[in-house]
This record gives C-alpha cells, structure tokens and sequence, in this order.
C-alpha cells in the first residue's frame, strides 16, 4: 500500500501526456477537380479534356448536308455529307497526340492536345487549361495545287474552361488558324474565339451549345458580294455520355470539321436557314 | 527515353518552322483552248471534284457515262452560262450552294466551264 502513490502519480499524469487531439492538421492534398466535359470535342472546337495515359479514343464526326440545300433531302439526309474518323492516343497524362482524315478536301490532320492547368476542388486552380494545335494537308490530287505548300494548314487553340458545378461547365477558346494559300479578300491568318458549354439534365445527358467569333474580318469576294466570310458559327445540341461512349447530335451551321476550315471558309449563316444536323462519336478505349 | 524525346522535338520544330508559308492565290490567266472538249476538258475536272458526291444518288449525276445528259437536263443552258445553275453553282450566286462545297474552284476552271456554255454545250 506504500508504494501505490508513484503508480496514482503516473495515472494522473498519463491524460496530460496525451497529445493526439492536439496534433496540428495534416495539410489536405487538394485533389483535381471532375473533368469539365465527357469527351474530347464540344460539338465544332475541341474541349480541354485530356484522357488518362494509355487511353485511345476514336471519334467519327459526320455532317449531314444543309437542310435548305434546294431539293428535297430528308433535311440533309440524302445530300452530300462531310465525314472524318480520326484516332487519338493519350501518350502522356498531358499529352494527346491525334490523327484525323477528312472526306471534303481530302484533309489528313495531325494534331496534338497538351494540358497545361488542371482545375483543382477546393479553387484554389479556379480553370483548367489546355491547348490543342493540328497541322492539316489536303491531300487531293497535284494538279489542284502549283506548290506542295499550299496544301498545308494550321491551327492553334488555347482552352480555357471551367466546372462550375457538377451540372454545368464552360469554356472560352481564342484561336488562331493559318492558311498557307488564300484567296486575295483574305488573310492567311485569322483569329478567333469560341465559346461553348454543357449543361447537364441528366447523369448521362446533357444539352451542348457552341458560338465560334472569327475576329479577323474578311472583304467580300468581288465575284460573290452576296457572300460574307465573317459569319459566326452556332452549333446547338445534346450530348449521350457513358463511361465508354460519348454521342453527340446537334444542329449547326458549320460544314467542316478540322477548325481551321471552319473559321477560315464558313459561308453558311445560321439565321439564314443554312444549317445542317451533324453527330460525333466518340469511344475511349483503355489499355 | 531522353534522347528519343530530343530527336523528336528538333524533327517536329523542324518540320513545323519549314512549312508555314505565306502565298495568295494569282489571277494567272490560262489561256482557254479555242476548240473545248466536253469529254477531255469538262470530264475530268468533274471527275476530279464532283463525283464523290454526284455519283448517281444525288442530282446531276456527273460520272462521265451521264454526265452530259443529266447536266442539259435543267442545269445548263447551251450558249448562256449565266443563266446556267452549273455556272452559277461555281460561283455561289443567285443563292445556290458552292460547288465543289469544300471550295471554290479556280478562276481557270471556272472561266473554261463557262466558255464550254457559252460555246454551245456541245457534248464532244
């Protein structure tokens, strides 16, 4: 009984030893945020997802012809239609690497995608940014061109976008594409910017909108002062995304499918009733 | 892994720099030839671009075995290209679509598309 006061001392002692509630917070990884978008294109200008390394998706994007395209076609059904299939391979985390060929022009792009900012959950990144370049070679028959240069075409994009909840997201995109040979009335390079978004109405679908500006303004063409170059480009739609899948359908008034040819050549304009039904396709596969 | 990536980005700088070229297109006037030949000048340059598309499935059809007929059909007008739906469609006025669609042609072939019309259309 003597000897119990060294044993009372140590169990009074031992709360005040106990130092795990009071251990300072480990720092909270801040974790990137859910991808903006579901697949790799917003309807006419790409989108800033990238997807995980190893991953290659295969897109095919068809466009209907124009709806008002003078006889009766099912809306475009039956008319003459714009196609590309391309694959794109994820090589690095940040960096996709692409090849595309397109049915009108005969165009073979190359293309890259290379992420550049990731947004992050607690904001601290508020956007994510990525740029997205090709390099375009139209590839129809020689005597269609004096130089092997003028069939050559570029195109550089920054994305910059943003989720702003788990149900909508949107992106702004300024551009600029270049043409090696033009037509007198243009320039060889033209700047723009484009705007698009997602709106979610469901898990798996959502309604997509796209608004293309060319900023560098074209003459008309002496021969066709009917016809103005500077027409913006509109593209509404809906988006059907599984894990695997992305399909999208919509109404648009572009006829092309590599950017460059879109910004550059557009001469449809949406409220003038020269707008054609078009759907992309796009697959991811893992390995 | 270090040097692969080096070889790659001085091939790709390389082939990138090289080919960015600044060029408009001239009014060089071929001279069109006096006696036009539906067969060997008008085909082939509907062979080359309008075919894809106007291969029997949509009006005109423009492969060489029905060409001629398709196109006298309500399309041309032998001796007046600018009343003529083809002429006009190259030239995107009057409110029909640009043909070939993915671009304009030539001033050399549109001028010799127009002088085949006005010629008379002849099918030789």
């Amino acid at each position: 009984m003597t000897n119990y006061k060294p044993i009372l001392l140590v169990f009074f002692m031992l709360p005040l030893m106990m130092v795990s509630q009071e251990q300072v917070k480990d720092s909270i990884i801040d974790k990137p945020e859910r991808p903006a978008f579901e697949s790799s294109t917003i309807i006419n200008n790409p989108s800033n997802v990238l997807f995980s390394k190893n991953t290659l998706e295969v897109q095919m994007q068809h466009r209907f012809d124009e709806i008002n395209g003078g006889t009766n076609d099912l809306a475009g059904f039956w008319g003459a239609a714009n196609i590309r299939i391309a694959v794109s391979y994820a090589i690095h985390e940040r960096l996709t690497i692409g090849y595309g060929t397109t049915k009108e022009g005969r165009l073979q792009d190359f293309n890259w995608k290379v992420g550049l900012l990731s947004q992050t959950r607690s904001n601290k990144i508020p956007i994510s940014v990525a740029y997205y370049g090709n390099y375009t070679i139209d590839a129809r028959t020689k005597d269609n061109f004096l130089l092997d240069q003028h069939r050559y075409s570029y195109f550089n994009q920054i994305i910059i976008a943003k989720r702003f909840s788990s149900k909508f997201s949107l992106q702004i995109a300024p551009s600029v594409s270049h043409y090696n040979l033009v037509e007198k009335y243009m320039t060889n390079d033209r700047f723009a910017i484009a705007l698009g978004g997602r709106y979610k109405i469901s898990a798996q679908t959502s309604i997509m909108f796209d608004y293309s500006q060319p900023i560098t303004r074209f003459e008309r063409d002496p021969l066709r002062p009917n016809t103005s170059f500077n027409i913006p480009g509109i593209s509404l739609g809906a988006e059907f995304a599984t894990s695997g899948h992305a399909f999208q359908i919509f109404l648009t008034n572009y006829r092309g499918i590599v950017p460059q040819q879109n910004y550059m050549k557009n001469i449809n304009d949406f409220f003038f009733g020269d707008f054609l039904i078009g759907f992309n396709i796009t697959r991811n596969y893992n390995f | 892994m270090k040097k692969l990536f080096q070889v790659v980005l001085v091939g790709s700088i390389c082939l990138l720099c090289f080919s960015c070229y600044y060029d408009e297109v001239l009014d060089i006037e071929v001279p069109i030839p006096d006696n036009i030949s539906y067969q060997d000048d008008i085909q082939p340059l509907f062979n080359q671009s309008c075919v894809s598309c106007h291969n029997g499935n949509l009006p005109p059809d423009l492969r060489s075995a029905d060409s001629y007929n398709s196109l006298l059909n309500g399309y041309v007008v032998p001796g007046n290209a600018s009343q003529s739906i083809l002429y006009k469609s190259l030239l995107n006025i009057d409110g029909i679509s640009l043909m070939p669609p993915e671009g304009q042609w030539s001033a050399t072939k549109i001028n010799l598309v127009e002088a085949w019309i006005d010629g008379g259309a002849l099918d030789n």
